[in-house]
């Protein structure tokens, strides 16, 4: 168990492209820190470097108070779990456990309590004496953890550790490396572009785009207030809606213009946000969650000035609630997330999702009033993206 | 389990198919058992007899009475076991080294190899012979093996970088990690795993050794040096052809390479990684 400093870490390959640049993070002691982005944005890279798989071109990189930038992966007392867990198909899953021990010179009977010991905290008893390939996918998961948790590391690297398992078992297995997590209390660097498992795992969240951190924060914190238009998009299910708009004054008091609506915005939105007051008439970029959209029918106490009507083009009834997908004539914001999809619409509109209470009544096709609730409005920087 | 659900459904032609396949490769065998089999007379019957009437041992025993033959024996064992060890070692090792290490010249050399596999031999004998003389390599077993591993090494590289190349690399990772050194990820995690490839390499090196006329006959001269095919060759004779004789040399030369397969076609089995990553 140790702390983990990454100084000014920067990865460039020798074709000059530079997959991490400048990467500063502290990992406390027993702290849960994931690391999420977008495929191709440097994640995997990072956590490479630190496990010693890959050089580091540039920077310092702590464990504990020893700087290992130069030290062998062995060398360096991490433990790492694989995306493909590249487990040893020739040896059982004992041997596989034990493996780690045996380099250390432990012997044989401490090596099987210890190989025990891990596969019971994993529910592995039963395979000890099996090979890889007899096992299914999520045993072989746990089998890559164990391997990695008999070792007693002063920090656990994980590269995906769950996205070759189905949607089910994903969802347990996130608990339980969690909760294993939790009482091992080793220091943990987990690595995914799946922003889910960032949000429900980790205790600290940093979000990386092109080889930049972006933010790093508390998982509560990232979603309410994120500091630039790329965290806004990415974190979040389905994610917030951004276009472009503008605020103004009338004699009604402060209006937000989104295309050709105007809705009514409380002086609550310029509490700690003292420098939006003086950015009224210019254009901004606004964000909204889903889950601040709401069917007006279902809400008539909401204000008649927080309200716009839309055609619904897309109705996704997932029992609990209802997402609805509509287009708003305001200019789209490309957030930057490669893998989110091109908007449509030749750049007037932008595609934009609601979460309905499930007794919304909203078809396809039909006009519909949206209570937006003004109150939770996100104001980025249209040219710097950053927060307001 | 796939595959046997699929034979106990097979295509109505499949039997037949594997059976005129199967003819089409043993009949020339069973000629040449028969033919080992026949006397003086029976070899020359018209019309030719499918089996003869009273087999006989005799071409079996005279091989080795009338000829050094278990001198053919012994050399092309020590020569094609030797070369094929030699082989195997070298381009198990080039061949880990070229799929893990990046280094310069790497692309440049492995096409060296390839190349160096495209020369007629014919057009390498009188050099070979030459460089052999020089050495003073000429008539010898030792020159033989040289020779032999010289034409080996490379492909047998090849097929060693290629078997290595579908290992995964996240196993010399996890082994790194987990604390091997280089030497001990070759060794204890990824050299088990090679075995199959291994032993594909090796029946590639032993047959094309135990198979080899051409430089046998140019670069041995005396008896007590030449190989099997070499001796075999012999029995063509320039007025006769002891065809039972002949038959029953080769049936005795193809008998190392049906043990040498037997011994290890349990280790051609493809399956060794299964379950090491998600595919």
């Amino acid at each position: 168990m140790a702390t983990a400093t990454l100084n000014g870490i920067s990865k460039i390959y020798d074709n000059g492209f530079q997959a991490v640049n400048e990467l500063n993070l502290d990992l406390e002691d027993g702290e849960f820190l994931v690391l999420v982005g977008p495929s191709g944005c440097g994640k995997s890279t990072a956590l490479r470097m630190i496990a010693g798989l890959e050089e580091i071109s540039s920077g310092e990189l702590r464990v504990g108070d020893r700087l290992v930038n130069d030290l062998a992966p062995k060398d360096r007392d991490v433990a790492m779990v694989f995306q493909n867990y590249a487990l040893y198909p020739q040896m059982t899953v004992g041997q596989n456990i034990g493996f780690p021990l045996k380099l250390r010179g432990i012997g044989k009977a401490d090596r099987e309590k210890q190989v025990r010991h891990a596969a019971g905290i994993l529910e592995l008893m039963e395979q000890l004496d099996k090979k890889p390939g007899q096992l299914s996918g999520g045993q072989r998961q746990r089998v890559a953890m164990g391997r990695a948790i008999v070792r007693q590391p002063s920090l656990f690297l994980m590269d995906e550790p769950l996205s070759n398992l189905d949607a089910k078992l994903r969802v347990q297995m996130r608990a339980d490396i969690a909760s294993i997590q939790k009482d091992l209390g080793v220091t943990t660097f987990y690595v995914t572009h799946d922003q889910v498992e960032a949000m429900t795992m980790g205790h600290r969240v940093a979000v990386i785009k092109d080889g930049v951190l972006q933010q790093v924060a508390a998982p509560e914190a990232l979603y309410a207030r994120p500091e630039n238009v790329f965290v806004a998009a990415f974190i979040g299910s389905p994610s917030m809606n951004l276009c472009e708009g503008m605020l103004l004054r009338n004699e009604h008091g402060f209006q937000l213009q989104l295309g050709d609506q105007h809705l009514g915005v409380p002086d609550s939105v310029f509490d700690n946000r003292s420098v939006l007051a003086e950015r009224l008439e210019e254009p901004l970029v606004v964000g909204f969650r889903p889950e601040h959209l709401e069917d007006a029918a279902l809400i008539p106490q909401h204000p008649e000035d927080r309200r716009f009507e839309t055609t619904v083009a897309v109705r996704e009834a997932l029992g609990a609630e209802t997402l609805i997908h509509f287009a708003l004539s305001a200019p789209p914001v490309n957030s930057g997330d490669p893998d989110a999809l091109d908007e449509l619409g030749g750049g007037k509109t932008s595609r934009c999702t609601a979460r309905f209470g499930a007794a919304t009544r909203a078809r396809v096709g039909e006009r519909i009033q949206v209570a937006l609730d003004t109150e939770h409005l996100h104001f980025f920087d249209p040219k710097t993206h950053l927060v307001i | 389990m796939k595959s046997k659900a699929n034979i106990g459904g097979a295509h109505p032609l499949f039997y037949p198919v594997l059976v005129a396949a199967c003819l089409a490769v043993l009949t020339p065998v069973l000629w040449m058992v028969s033919t080992s089999l026949k006397n003086k007379t029976e070899l020359f019957s018209d019309p030719p007899l499918l089996w003869p009437e009273s087999p006989s041992l005799a071409a079996y025993r005279s091989v080795f009475t009338d000829y050094p033959f278990a001198d053919y024996f012994t050399n092309s064992l020590i020569v094609v076991l030797t070369a094929t060890a030699i082989s195997l070692v070298f381009s198990t090792l080039a061949g880990y080294g070229l799929s893990r290490f990046k280094f310069s010249g790497r692309g440049a050399f492995l096409a060296f190899l390839l190349l160096s596999q495209m020369f007629p031999s014919v057009m390498l004998v009188i050099p070979y012979f030459k460089i052999m003389k020089t050495a003073g390599l000429l008539d010898s077993r030792l020159g033989l093996i040289v020779t032999y591993i010289s034409f080996t090494i490379p492909f047998c590289t090849w097929m060693m970088y290629g078997y290595f190349k579908s290992i995964p690399r996240s196993l010399d990772e996890a082994a790194s990690i987990d604390g091997c050194g280089p030497a001990r990820t070759f060794f204890e995690v990824i050299l088990p795993l090679a075995l199959p490839g291994m032993v594909a390499t090796a029946v590639y090196a032993f047959i094309t050794g135990w198979n080899e006329y051409l430089f046998a006959l140019i670069l041995t001269n005396s008896e007590s040096q030449k190989t099997l095919p070499v001796g075999i060759g012999q029995l063509i004779g320039q007025y006769k052809v002891e065809w039972n004789e002949l038959m029953a040399a080769s049936i005795y030369s193809t008998i190392p390479l049906m043990l040498f397969f037997l011994f290890l076609q349990r280790y051609l089995i493809s399956s060794l990684t299964a379950g090491a990553v998600k595919d």
